[in-house]
């Protein structure tokens, strides 16, 4: 156990088993995400299965890239975060198979809050939204990513996994082995997979997650695991009865990356400055996107109670 | 010193989306949506808002982008974004109206949803837009 900065290191042994530094997966994939969407999009236009769109696909591979710049700009600020932290850790964890299976466990978990929250609180969704804003689902809105999450403070929901005494470079790893898993489940072109269902996150289980459909909103936010969703109660399942629509409640009307990465950061701050009380402004910028003093703004809720009040079924209170 | 590595990764990864949008454009991705007349503008607003009520409505002269002004108070605005349509509702007081010689433009206060252009735009909204 370190309680202080700086105590637990007993050994060189321990240290280098502690300090070990493993490759960064996701540089080393993107090769392979390349390879497969050029195979995806031959495999769309020759089978009609799936869609793609050309201004769709070239702006969320800028997302991608411009998320790969703030990576460069801003990721010594998260490591240096993670090391701090760390430097209080409870306990020496050293790098091991079992050490291993556990980070990737706690790590996942992680993902899940991160990624519930990124989706119930305005702050969060603001940076999140971005990966949501293609109406299109393919592996080319995989890599739709936001450029303002960890400057606003994302990576604040592995920390506890740090300060648990996990090394900062194994968390950076599994985070990183996730984002390269959650790369193939986006896409419309790959069905239901059996008894995997019930353990991994697949398509089916995230194009739920990426749907506007009322039944299918808020639901599977697991990132490896879809077990999270299911022990959590935000598990639904796909319907062939009710094929996904993509995309989010208020669709954007632009391609432009700029107005893709800060329309909702824009819109908070509008909604701040206009905010009348302290209340209003902690709701705006901290209560459920579309949240406001009147109720006149759609949420998830409202769209949900009123997509069941037309089936005439009540959601739960 | 990582930064030259870095940079190297940037480019190539500029390079690789270059291709693939170049890609998708050579392949076909490249349809757009049009909204075609009013019915299909209602359907819309049907879909969007279940309990609006159009007032009045309007096409763009090329189905790019349609208008509606709805019963409570709102403006419903359809918009063709490559093979998708986007749609919003406005309070009308947050939709500013310019005439321009070739028709209409609606502006909106939401980075998200730039401005639309309504050529050979109806009378009413002309008359909206003078007033």
């Amino acid at each position: 156990m370190a309680a202080r900065p700086g105590r637990g290191l007993t050994s060189t042994r321990v240290a280098d088993r502690l300090s070990f530094v493993p490759p960064d997966v996701v540089s080393y994939a993107i090769p392979v995400f390349v390879v497969l969407i050029v195979a995806e999009m031959l495999y769309v236009r020759a089978s009609r299965r799936g869609a793609y769109e050309a201004a769709d696909t070239a702006a969320s591979l800028c997302m991608g890239l411009g998320n790969s710049v703030v990576k460069i700009l801003a990721g010594g600020a998260v490591v240096a975060a993670y090391t701090a932290v760390y430097a209080w850790r409870l306990f020496d964890i050293p790098w091991a198979p079992w050490s291993m299976a556990l980070c990737f466990l706690a790590e996942d978990l992680a993902y899940y809050g991160f990624h519930r929250i990124s989706h119930e609180r305005r702050w969060f969704w603001a940076s999140h939204v971005v990966h949501h804003t293609s109406q299109h689902y393919n592996l080319g809105t995989a890599l739709r990513q936001t450029w303002t999450g960890n400057l606003t403070g994302a990576f604040v929901f592995w920390l506890p996994l740090v300060l648990i005494g996990f090394p900062p470079a194994m968390v950076l790893f599994f985070s990183g082995l996730s984002l390269v898993y959650q790369f193939w489940i986006h896409t419309e072109v790959i069905g239901r997979l059996g008894p995997l269902e019930w353990l991994f996150n697949t398509p089916s289980h995230h194009r739920v997650h990426h749907a506007t459909n009322p039944e299918y909103l808020d639901a599977n936010y697991a990132g490896v695991l879809i077990i999270w969703d299911r022990l959590f109660g935000s598990f639904v399942p796909e319907r062939d009865a009710e094929p996904p629509v993509y995309g989010v409640i208020s669709n954007l009307g632009s391609f432009n990356p700029l107005r893709i990465a800060l329309h909702e950061w824009l819109g908070m701050l509008r909604d701040l400055v206009r905010a009348r009380s302290l209340r209003e402004a902690l709701g705006y910028a901290f209560g459920p996107p579309g949240w406001s003093p009147d109720g006149s703004r759609k949420t998830s809720r409202s769209i949900k109670q009123a997509w069941a009040a037309r089936r005439g079924a009540r959601l739960p209170a | 010193m990582r930064l030259p590595a870095e940079l190297v990764l940037l480019a190539g990864s500029a390079v690789a989306v270059a291709s693939l949008a170049a890609l998708a454009w050579l392949l076909g991705f490249r349809s757009r949506a049009r909204i075609a007349d009013a019915g299909e503008l209602a359907a819309l607003v049907a879909r969007e808002e279940p309990a609006a009520r159009i007032v009045e409505a309007g096409l763009d002269a090329g189905g790019a982008a349609a208008v509606a002004w709805l019963a409570d108070g709102r403006v419903f605005v359809a918009k063709s974004m490559g093979s998708r349509v986007a749609t919003r509702s406005f309070p009308a007081a947050e939709v500013r109206l310019r005439a321009r010689r070739d028709g209409v433009e609606l502006r909106f206060a939401d980075l998200g949803f730039p401005a639309v252009v309504l050529r050979r735009a109806p009378a009413w909204l002309r008359a909206r837009a003078a007033a």
